[in-house]
């Protein structure tokens, strides 16, 4: 070792000390990002409890009216809206995944913590923007699926409903953001030797779910931009009269929703995972079977849409097709329960809170699954769809077995996360106030559903015999409510005066249980390396050429690492700018709403003055904050590059949802012109304008490569000035359309014409905007041979652009174009 | 002796390949593993029950029976004939001078995919598909080309040539999630058409007693879900493969290297 | 067995494509648009005109991500993250265009889902529909 080790001071302040206000409104650390979406997810679960209390409490007996008929529908929706955006999400992904994700992969902090913080700011941001029709317009109340065509401005007039399409649209983005984030760190970041098979089963299933998130989220943002199309701008994408279908939407929101239940269980699996072999004092059983089962799961997910849709009538094929697999989902979740009991099977038990909600999640899950696999059935399906035993079963797997899982890792984190212990005693209470109320609660309505009781409605006769079970539940809803109290003052009896947590109170496997608790801002003094599955136990007590904890601990103390120096470590520096930009996108939202636009305009100018400025604070603009261990790579690729392209992958499912769009509605177009109306010529020669644009680009890249700064931006602002013209000339094409008397409202073919082709044209110009910023950085000399990267990413975008025009270029134009005999 | 009976091309074939196998292991003077002789076997039963019995059936047109035999020529037999025949027995050809570069160039994972998909698709339209029913020796032809790309198309994953290597665990599980796509290609029109596609099925008696209709969406659900299924199963082996891999202990390092703890990027040492 | 399967994301710099490289490809774009406006208004070709417009912007597709976008020259972690998508991307679509044509065909009893429409997923049903057929580009 040439380094002579250099101890560290023995106190080591923690990521909680320090800062005040502003350093929490301006952090970018990875843990205080987890810790605030903790406590926004903590305040509105309480918020949508309360719902659920309240429904409950008017579902008390027939014809009560606690609620109106109109509030209780709003009630549902923003129990529903809120438990999936704004509660389990966060918890499992923004509080559990940022936390853990780094400590378990042995990093200092996420790939791009400043992304990081700006998906914090976002998913705080659409919280508020949902939660705004208290003041304002009114509460959503078209469910959380949100069905067309009840959602259109003629059936749900006022603001309720445009909160709502707003307010997802903000969440969609934050989540892909964090998907984008997670994805990139767990490819690139972990600590060596961790190899994929290595990987804590946590980090396995967020990295599973967050590929699902970078690819069930577009059709749902396809979805919504359709609907708020047709709310703002007049467009009728589910509107029957002008030849659409609401079954559109069905579509498109599935395509999204049945991904986003394994978004929701996949790293509730993870928890599981991680507390039962713990507790057990054994390895994971079966960790291929596991990680191999999570990957099947999130795979299937994407074939089984379908089977929220039976009651469609897509005929007998389709619904066989969606039955089978539904049903083969089956076989990698049992594979599951069955490894956690082999786990559990023969360990020495631990039973501590955690460990009490997991096996609860086990049990629960198990339950909830049974009933899923009933509802694959079509012909059963039919009989069960809409009533209460499909509440019965998504209970079962969201609360059963989401929910369980969160408290589990809850109280199995905890002690990392804030240094003190929670009371065990208290924990105990709540669990057993959890299981009693919830399965109180949800076990009778499977009965209630066969008995014929419909979902959503706000109340019933006291002839149909269901008062005696409502009432039952009702019960067991308030003492589900009351276990839930009890956490709340579970935490705030910790905060306040509880036990001083050691550093890895539960004899843990993974890494995050050998730094302090709480953790220091840097997390690992020195990377370590990793040697097996459970790295941790094996640093404990061994394998073979393992030193033992002693020589552990003495290198976190004295970095033999000279990059590392406590007090200017390389750790970013925070930035406002996230919450400057989130707070702009929300003011976007808002005027839209509310219709005011010069609010409109101040929140696009000042995201996109935040845009520039976060992008001059980033290390490949800044000076020196340059920082190798925050550009780390896999396989000689930059994270930056890996996150670009996952970005692009996105894109491809977003541009897929817009194309079959049109495919499909171009031929039910009713009246006005068709796709005869498409000026081939022109449109070939802008073809050729793009093409040639990514031929300057990379041409442009090389020269940078090279070091040859002026044909860099020649080349570059050649390709600049192609991009423009291909723009010019889809301005003119969308004129002359006009003129022609085709508009954006003109009928089913202009309307998805006119928003496929606009969203491709808008790629092209923030493209150009990207470049134009790079050109200004050349011009000003800072865009030498060492930045080429930068040019790099933006042409990656740029030639996605162009690849996406090729496409709709064959299948839009050429392919269309042809004149019905 | 009845398999000589209609297609005597296909005992001679299969008799030729056994001869070749034998003869190349004689000339170089080593045997396959027993487990390589028992693939190749395997790989020759399937080919002559694929052309024999299965080909009566189809030729009785039966159109499910006709995608089974397609399915096992692309996903059955090509793998099993690379599992059967030893790299030190294709090492002289495949690496000989002429033919280096080009099975360099169709070996790439790209290319044998392409190829692959190419020769697949189009064979299912409907105009080559109709020619292959009507004309006997096309039949043939198409049946070789499909077991020819097979061959290729299982080459990045079951390369016996080191030189010619195959792709890592995970890439081959992608590549083969990728082949999803021209297979389905392939059995979502087949199986969701309202109409016949090929005439050649209503133009005569159907065996089984099958509706022609009812025929082709059987044939189109078993290419669709067939090689769903298929594949899921070798994801399955491929990924145990993986973790029994990634799993195995790194060696030992010297004592004096601290083993746990590593600096991460050596470059920062020299920043610092 | 393992030795056979070399892990393979070496990132080599020394293989990265130049110039000429990006002028070839740009002429194999330029020359396949050509080709798919030519087939376009080719009347004979109409028949087919559908596959061979796959195969050729399929091509130009693969030419841009494959040496613009250096997805051949980045290993297959890259092509990996792009590819699965696309692999998505593309079923959704296939799958989507086969529900709604599907529901076209074997319409639901509800009128409203039989409103006009001729998307079908047969090839052959695809190539002689009255949309893909006859009648000259305007």
């Amino acid at each position: 070792m040439a380094a002579q080790p250099k101890p560290l001071p023995v106190h080591q302040p923690s990521y909680l000390e320090g800062g005040g206000v502003l350093g929490w409104l301006t952090t970018i650390d990875h843990k205080r990002v987890a810790v605030m979406y903790a406590v926004t997810a903590l305040v509105f679960m309480a918020l949508g409890g309360l719902e659920a209390m309240a429904i409950r409490a008017q579902l008390w007996s027939p014809d009560t009216h606690v609620l109106s008929a109109a509030t209780y529908n709003a009630f549902f929706t923003m129990h529903g809206t809120t438990m999936i955006f704004l509660v389990v999400m966060p918890l499992l992904l923004g509080f559990m995944g940022n936390f853990l994700i780094p400590l378990q992969i042995g990093a200092r902090d996420v790939a791009f913590p400043r992304l990081n913080a700006l998906s914090f700011w976002m998913a705080l941001i659409a919280g508020i923007l949902l939660h705004l029709g208290w003041i304002r317009g009114g509460l959503p109340d078209a469910g959380w699926f949100g069905y067309a065509n009840l959602t259109e401005r003629y059936f749900s007039p006022g603001l309720a409903l445009d909160w709502w399409v707003v307010g997802l649209l903000v969440s969609g983005t934050s989540t892909v953001l964090t998907g984008l984030n997670f994805f990139t760190t767990i490819i690139a970041m972990r600590a060596p030797g961790m190899t994929y098979m290595r990987m804590p089963m946590f980090i396995w299933s967020l990295l599973v779910t967050s590929i699902l998130i970078l690819i069930a989220f577009p059709p749902l943002t396809i979805g919504l931009i359709f609907l708020l199309f047709d709310r703002f701008f007049d467009t009728h994408f589910y509107i029957v009269s002008a030849g659409a279908t609401p079954i559109l939407w069905q579509h498109l929101f599935w395509l999204f929703g049945h991904p986003e239940v394994y978004i929701m269980a996949l790293p509730a699996f993870g928890i599981i995972s991680e507390v039962v072999p713990t507790h057990s004092r054994k390895p994971l059983f079966g960790y291929p079977m596991m990680a191999y089962s999570i990957v099947l799961i999130a795979f299937l997910s994407y074939g089984v849409w379908g089977h929220h849709m039976f009651a469609t009538g897509m005929g007998p094929v389709a619904d066989s097709a969606f039955a089978i697999t539904s049903m083969l989902i089956a076989i990698p979740t049992g594979v599951k329960i069955f490894s956690w009991i082999g786990t559990i099977w023969g360990g020495s038990l631990r039973m501590t809170t955690a460990f009490y909600f997991a096996l609860g999640m086990i049990l629960e899950f198990t339950i909830g699954g049974l009933s899923g696999v009933m509802h694959a059935s079509a012909p059963v399906d039919l009989q069960q769809t809409d009533s209460y035993f499909v509440v019965a079963h998504f209970h079962y797997v969201l609360f059963g077995g989401s929910m369980f899982a969160i408290l589990s890792g809850f109280y199995y984190w905890w002690p990392k996360i804030t240094g003190t212990m929670l009371s065990e005693k208290l924990g105990k209470w709540q669990f057993w106030l959890t299981i009693i109320g919830f399965n109180a609660t949800f076990f009778p309505m499977h009965y209630l559903g066969m008995w014929g009781m419909p979902r959503r409605i706000y109340t019933y006769g006291a002839d149909m015999g269901w008062t005696h079970l409502n009432q039952f539940e009702t019960v067991g809803a308030f003492i589900l409510g009351l276990g839930f109290l009890l956490m709340y003052i579970n935490i705030f009896r910790s905060l306040a005066v509880g036990e001083k947590a050691p550093n890895d109170p539960w004899d843990g496997r993974s890494l995050e249980w050998s730094i302090p608790s709480p953790p220091p801002a840097y997390n690992f003094a020195t990377i370590p390396q990793v040697r097996g599955r459970d790295a941790w136990w094996i640093i404990k007590y061994g394998r073979a050429g393992s030193r033992g904890v002693a020589a552990y601990m003495a290198a976190q103390a004295s970095p033999s690492d000279q990059s590392f120096d406590a007090a200017r470590i390389h750790m970013p520096a925070p930035s406002i700018f996230p919450l400057v930009m989130s707070l702009a996108i929300g003011l976007m939202g808002l005027g839209l709403i509310i219709d005011w636009y010069r609010i409109i305009v101040i929140g696009a100018v000042a995201t996109i003055l935040s845009i520039i400025g976060m992008s001059f604070e980033y290390p490949g603009f800044g000076e020196e904050s340059h920082d190798p261990e925050h550009a780390p790579s896999a396989g000689g690729i930059d994270v930056r590059k890996i996150g670009v392209w996952s970005f692009i992958g996105s894109e491809c499912v977003f541009f897929a949802s817009l194309i079959s769009t049109f495919i499909v509605y171009k031929s039910r177009s009713i009246g006005g012109p068709g796709p005869e109306i498409l000026n081939i010529p022109l449109t070939s020669l802008s073809t050729f304008i793009l093409l040639m644009s990514s031929l300057l680009m990379v041409l442009a890249l090389a020269a940078a490569q090279r070091g040859d700064q002026r044909w860099e931006k020649i080349w570059l602002a050649g390709t600049i000035s192609f991009g423009l013209i291909f723009l010019g000339g889809q301005v003119y094409e969308f004129t002359s359309f006009y003129n022609e008397g085709m508009g954006l409202t003109t009928n089913l073919f202009s309307q998805s014409f006119f928003v496929l082709v606009g969203f491709h044209g808008a790629h092209v110009a923030i493209g150009v905007l990207w470049l134009s910023v790079l050109l200004g950085a050349a011009m000003l000399g800072k865009l030498g041979k060492s930045r080429a990267l930068s040019l790099e990413l933006a042409g990656l975008y740029w030639h996605f652009v162009d690849v996406v025009w090729i496409v709709i270029f064959t299948l839009v134009y050429l392919m269309q174009t042809v004149k019905g005999a | 002796m009845e398999i000589f009976g209609e297609h005597p091309s296909v005992p001679i074939g299969v008799a030729a390949l056994i001869a070749l196998y034998l003869g190349a292991s004689r000339v170089i003077g080593r045997k396959p593993t027993r487990r390589q002789a028992m693939w190749f076997a395997l790989a020759m039963a399937a080919i002559l029950y694929t052309h024999t019995e299965l080909d009566e059936l189809s030729d009785a047109r039966i159109f499910a029976i006709h995608m089974l035999q397609h399915l096992v020529q692309t996903f059955v037999i090509p793998p099993l004939l690379l599992l059967g025949t030893p790299g030190w027995m294709l090492r002289p050809i495949v690496l000989s001078r002429p033919l280096k570069p080009i099975f360099r160039l169709l070996t790439q994972p790209a290319v044998a995919f392409l190829l692959f998909s190419a020769v697949f698709v189009t064979a299912h339209f409907p105009a080559i598909f109709e020619r292959m029913c009507r004309d006997e020796n096309f039949h043939i032809f198409l049946h070789l080309l499909f077991m020819a790309s097979g061959v290729l198309l299982w080459w990045p994953i079951l390369s016996p040539v080191p030189e010619m290597p195959r792709l890592s665990y995970p890439a081959q599980i992608l590549y083969l999630f990728l082949l999803m796509i021209p297979m389905t290609a392939v059995a979502a029109p087949i199986t969701l058409a309202t109409g016949i596609i090929y005439p050649w099925y209503t133009e005569g008696a159907h065996g089984w007693g099958l509706l022609p209709m009812d025929d082709q969406v059987l044939g189109g659900l078993l290419m669709w879900i067939g090689q769903g299924s298929y594949l899921m199963i070798v994801f399955t082996f491929i990924f145990y493969q993986w973790s029994r891999l990634d799993d195995r202990d790194i060696p030992l390092m010297p004592a004096s290297a601290r083993p746990e703890f590593r600096v991460l990027n050596p470059q920062s040492r020299a920043n610092g | 067995m393992s030795e056979i399967s070399a892990a393979h994301d070496v990132h080599d710099p020394a293989n990265q494509p130049g110039t000429t490289t990006y002028l070839i490809i740009a002429a194999f774009l330029l020359v396949l648009t050509a080709m798919e406006v030519t087939v376009f208004y080719v009347h004979a070709l109409r028949p087919v005109l559908v596959p061979v417009l796959i195969v050729l912007s399929g091509a130009k597709f693969a030419l841009v991500a494959m040496f613009y976008m250096h997805l051949k020259y980045d290993g297959w972690l890259l092509s990996g993250v792009f590819a699965f998508p696309l692999f998505i991307a593309t079923i959704l679509l296939l799958s989507l265009i086969g529900l709604f044509g599907y529901l076209a065909h074997h319409g639901a009893p509800n009128p409203e889902l039989n409103a006009p429409r001729n998307a079908s997923l047969s090839w052959k049903s695809l190539a002689s529909t009255p949309a893909y057929r006859s009648a000259s580009p305007r």
